[in-house]
């Protein structure tokens, strides 16, 4: 079953998911599951987190389509729900961790700097909060209000995070010549 | 190449092969998550808020008609919001233009030892009055019997929960809770009614719910669904408020004293959260102990204080078995010297245990 009517339009393929039928649903995961992938990677950091976020998302399809009003393109809003839930992710994560630095000291889930190179590596040691809105303003072209919608922050504070992201890559980057 | 495009090219690893493959066995194993999706764009919120309040005065305006021309019976298949009334009374007419309750948090911590190894399998039949104003007392027709018997679920051993059919015939008592016998959480709930049926599905997290509404002469057949998250992630156990018989399954399990109290919450409908709160809390609390008198006979008694927000009721729960004894729910209508209290009162009639199945 091809999924390519749901690029564009509401084909008879997203019915079938909504159904609940599995093949839709693999069809759906073939045409978009490796960029929904690559933003939640982008957004968690983590391999296991982003196959986490994908996965979830996918379960949760069928009846969540249920919800999907039809109105601009199907690609965005299904970024839009994987962005959320990577999102609720990353705040899961950092509630973890602070437990973790409770009870054992200086404990992160994130490998050494130096083991990464780069850019990457550089995105990679901005705190959470800070690579959230570079992700989705510089990478996957979120407005700031669409920003502020899904951290559930101010506008401004958007602007303000995005100047924070980019001043520390740009120091991280001459730091590391 | 501007900066953007720099990020953009920076490598994102591939996802394993098998995510679909373990996609597709979280979906055939019955896992459900529920998504966040998104509101409407920032800029259509005025529109929105428009609309909304158009949808609102129309809504009023239906909602008097509906109300100044409800037939006889037709409130009935309104859900009965609350858990502690119980054997399901009827909600007064008006119950349409009553404020939705809010979502509560639960006054006591969330109940979580329960000793699940006291619930016996077994038929309980009550009986029940109404009384308004203390004056008049009228029944609330034929005696009802809930049934519980050990099962299986999808592997796991489960309490099947059903009402056996009155003399009246009526669906309503024919509903059937599938209840965890180790956590007492609800797995499946199925409710047939006059002209519809509901069946919820509950997860871990979530709830999904289905509302199949029968074709009429004037309308075509419906399905509603719904999901919500549940408001409590864990083990601890948890109520249908459509069901008459979870909350007698539960008290048998606790383990009461003079000091104890705990909360749990209640599930309600899914689809129908813009009429009623999807979860209530209710809160129980002993306070005292009573010998009772009821027609199946003189049980020493827990008292113990239901409350579902405002709403109030009084439980009695014996002591040896904790078997719902009597149960004493207080309400009100109307204003001044239009007022009129209403007293519902549950009493078990008869009580028939059968051979239970040893603890899992």
């Amino acid at each position: 079953m091809s999924a390519a009517p749901v690029g564009e339009g509401f084909g008879a393929s997203v019915d079938a998911v909504r159904a609940g039928s599995p093949d839709a649903l693999a069809a759906l995961y073939g045409e978009y599951g490796r960029a929904l992938y690559r933003l939640a990677y982008r957004l968690t950091g983590t391999r296991e987190d982003a196959e986490d976020v994908v996965h979830d998302v996918f379960v949760g399809l069928p009846e969540a389509l249920g919800r999907y009003e039809e109105r601009g393109r199907f690609a965005s809003w299904l970024k839009r729900v994987t962005a959320r839930v990577a999102l609720m992710r990353l705040r899961a994560r950092n509630r973890r961790r602070e437990v973790a630095l409770d009870s054992a000291a200086g404990e992160t889930e994130q490998p050494a700097p130096s083991e990464r190179d780069g850019l990457e590596a550089a995105v990679n040691t901005l705190p959470d909060h800070l690579r959230a809105v570079l992700v989705l303003k510089e990478i996957e072209g979120y407005a700031h209000a669409e920003i502020a919608e899904l951290l559930g922050i101010s506008e401004g504070a958007s602007r303000v995070r995005l100047t924070r992201a980019l001043k520390r890559l740009r120091n991280e980057l001459e730091s590391g010549r | 190449m501007t900066w953007q495009d720099e990020l953009r090219k920076i490598p994102a690893p591939e996802p394993s092969q098998d995510l679909l493959e373990r996609i597709l066995a979280s979906r055939a194993a019955g896992r459900r998550v529920v998504l966040r999706v998104p509101a409407r764009s920032v800029g259509s919120r005025r529109t929105v808020r428009y609309t909304a309040a158009a949808a609102t005065l129309a809504g009023v305006a239906w909602l008097g008609w509906t109300v100044l021309t409800t037939r006889p019976g037709v409130e009935s298949e309104l859900p009965p919001v609350w858990a502690i009334g119980g054997m399901p009374f009827i909600p007064s007419t008006a119950f349409g233009q009553e404020r939705v309750p809010p979502t509560r948090s639960p006054r006591y911590p969330l109940i979580a030892q329960i000793q699940p190894t006291r619930v016996r399998a077994g038929r309980w039949t009550y009986e029940g009055t109404t009384t308004a104003d203390g004056v008049f007392t009228t029944s609330q027709g034929p005696p009802r019997t809930i049934v519980i018997a050990a099962g299986n679920f999808e592997g796991l051993p489960i309490w099947v929960a059903s009402g056996s059919p009155d003399a009246s015939g009526s669906p309503e008592m024919l509903d059937t809770v599938l209840v965890d016998r180790v956590t007492l959480r609800p797995l499946r709930y199925v409710r047939p009614m006059r002209h519809a049926r509901l069946v919820q599905h509950f997860s871990h997290d979530s709830i999904d719910e289905l509302l199949y509404v029968e074709p009429s002469p004037k309308a075509r057949e419906r399905t509603l669904r719904g999901a919500a998250l549940l408001p409590d992630v864990g083990v601890g156990p948890m109520l249908v408020s459509w069901s008459p018989h979870s909350l007698e399954l539960l008290v048998q399990a606790l383990p009461l004293n003079r000091d104890w109290r705990g909360s749990v919450y209640s599930a309600n409908w899914v689809t129908m959260a813009t009429r009623f709160p999807t979860f209530t809390a209710l809160d129980l609390r002993v306070t005292g102990s009573e010998r009772v008198t009821v027609p199946a006979g003189t049980f020493d008694c827990w008292r113990l204080e239901a409350r579902e927000g405002d709403d109030k009721a009084m439980l009695w729960v014996s002591r040896d078995h904790g078997w719902l004894v009597m149960r004493r729910h207080t309400s009100s209508d109307g204003s001044g010297k239009w007022r009129t209290e209403w007293v519902n009162e549950t009493r078990l009639v008869a009580v028939d245990t059968l051979p239970t199945p040893p603890a899992p």
